[in-house]
């Protein structure tokens, strides 16, 4: 159910934008558009759904982990 | 010219004085509160130097590439390559921002407002508006931030006359009670978060108009807002005390049910709320938008126009796939974001200004050696 809304959305917002970018010819845009559109229609599905996706801000955690263990240790020190 | 408005020295400082309020009226004393207890207030006070330097170091990069974004001022820099790859890291932070502040709306208001309305409904609610403002250019939004602006400067000014009365003095001490570490760690969130956050200001500069008195304007409006949040920070220790503060991630709202003048004057909280809402709007908005602006500068795209919608549903599902529930963000995250903010809003425009120094002096030398040898 979830998935034919969040399709009908996308599809209405294609049939709003397409027609404009089709008229001037360009294709970069359409193309970045489209990927756009597939990433967050399959984003929008997973958040009403509420399926459990790791989340993007682990890499954030991941990166700065080691940052701050070190800072950690060397004021612990002092 | 991917964007064709003009905003004026004032319209910048309004949508700058919001997007440093934004969601930090709400946030900021717990997060402040949590790492250096009672002595936040002088961490917030001392961190403002810092911060002020931070956004001088951005002013000093954008007058180093006049009339470029950050993010073409990047792959102007860098080289092709190396400038998209850290494009493609800012362009991650303000996607991130954009969806986690949009993800603060809605947390705040299903806990403590609206508790029985599912979360995407208030996303989505939010997120057109969003869209509504983004579709009409930054013109239009930059001016609605002026016309905003003194209805929530008038209403953080209104919670901290009313608030008053029941502050107490002997809440915050010992006074220097916690040690130089846990003031230190303050001082990062200063810099991290009211300053930080404002590397979004590098997108805008360049459409607005050349005025002599910008830098100092802007230096001044982000001196004020500091100003206000650490007189936040003082006045809910001083109400709430240094424990309560840690622990309720919305103080202010808290501080604002607690106002009561003669049995006449209660229950203001909603318009605290709204005040919120109004600001964390407009900084989500600029989030957006220099989200869009850089993805088509990155890709060099002759409109932006057609992906704020798409992007609208990316940054919906985002908002939800963010975090599995609040304290996730709040409790595990908040650690790990300061430095990213310091990272992004610090530590990479001051890289990149001693790039531009360092390439100037080499060039110049070797254009004096050119010319005295020949």
């Amino acid at each position: 159910m979830v998935t034919i809304i969040v399709v009908l959305i996308a599809a209405a917002i294609c049939v709003f934008q397409l027609p404009i970018m089709m008229r001037n010819r360009w294709i970069k845009e359409t193309a970045v558009f489209v990927v756009f559109l597939v990433a967050g229609s399959i984003m929008s599905v997973i958040a009403w759904k509420m399926i459990t996706v790791p989340s993007p801000l682990k890499l954030i955690v991941y990166i700065y982990k080691p940052i701050n263990q070190f800072l950690e240790l060397m004021f612990r020190r002092s | 010219m991917l964007e064709k408005g003009r905003i004026n020295v004032r319209q910048l400082a309004a949508l700058c004085l919001l997007t440093q309020i934004g969601d930090m009226i709400l946030v900021y004393p717990a997060v402040i509160t949590s790492y250096s207890h009672q002595d936040s207030w002088i961490a917030s006070l001392m961190g403002i130097p810092f911060g002020l330097f931070s956004i001088w170091i951005m002013l000093r990069l954008y007058k180093m590439q006049p009339g470029k974004t950050l993010i073409e001022g990047l792959i102007a820099n860098l080289g092709k390559w190396l400038g998209a790859i850290v494009s493609l890291w800012y362009l991650f932070y303000f996607l991130i921002l954009a969806s986690t502040i949009t993800r603060e709306v809605g947390d705040f208001l299903t806990t403590q407002i609206m508790p029985k309305t599912p979360l995407p409904v208030i996303h989505l609610l939010y997120l057109i508006v969003v869209v509504w403002a983004i579709s009409h250019g930054i013109e239009s939004m930059a001016r609605s931030a002026e016309l905003f602006l003194p209805l929530v400067v008038l209403f953080v000014l209104f919670l901290f006359v009313f608030i008053l009365p029941q502050a107490d003095i002997n809440r915050i001490r010992p006074i220097f009670g916690t040690g130089p570490t846990a003031i230190l760690q303050g001082i990062a969130v200063t810099i991290a978060y009211p300053f930080g956050e404002l590397i979004a200001l590098m997108m805008l500069l360049p459409y607005t108009t050349d005025q002599r008195n910008r830098n100092k304007d802007i230096l001044l409006t982000a001196l004020i807002v500091s100003l206000m949040l650490s007189t936040l920070v003082m006045i809910s220790i001083m109400v709430l005390g240094p424990f309560f503060t840690r622990h309720n991630i919305y103080a202010s709202f808290i501080l604002a049910q607690r106002i009561s003048i003669g049995n006449f004057l209660e229950r203001i909280e909603v318009i605290v709320a709204t005040v919120w809402i109004l600001s964390t709007f407009f900084k989500g908005a600029l989030y957006f938008y220099c989200f869009i602006l850089g993805i088509s500068q990155v890709l060099r795209l002759r409109s932006y126009k057609p992906l704020i919608w798409p992007s609208a549903m990316i940054v919906f599902g985002l908002a939800m796939i963010i975090s599995p529930n609040i304290t996730y963000y709040f409790a595990t995250v908040i650690f790990y974001w300061v430095d990213w903010d310091i990272t992004c809003g610090t530590v990479i425009p001051l890289f990149l200004l001693l790039v531009y120094h360092f390439r100037n002096k080499w060039s110049g030398n070797r254009l004096q050696r050119a010319n005295s040898g020949s």
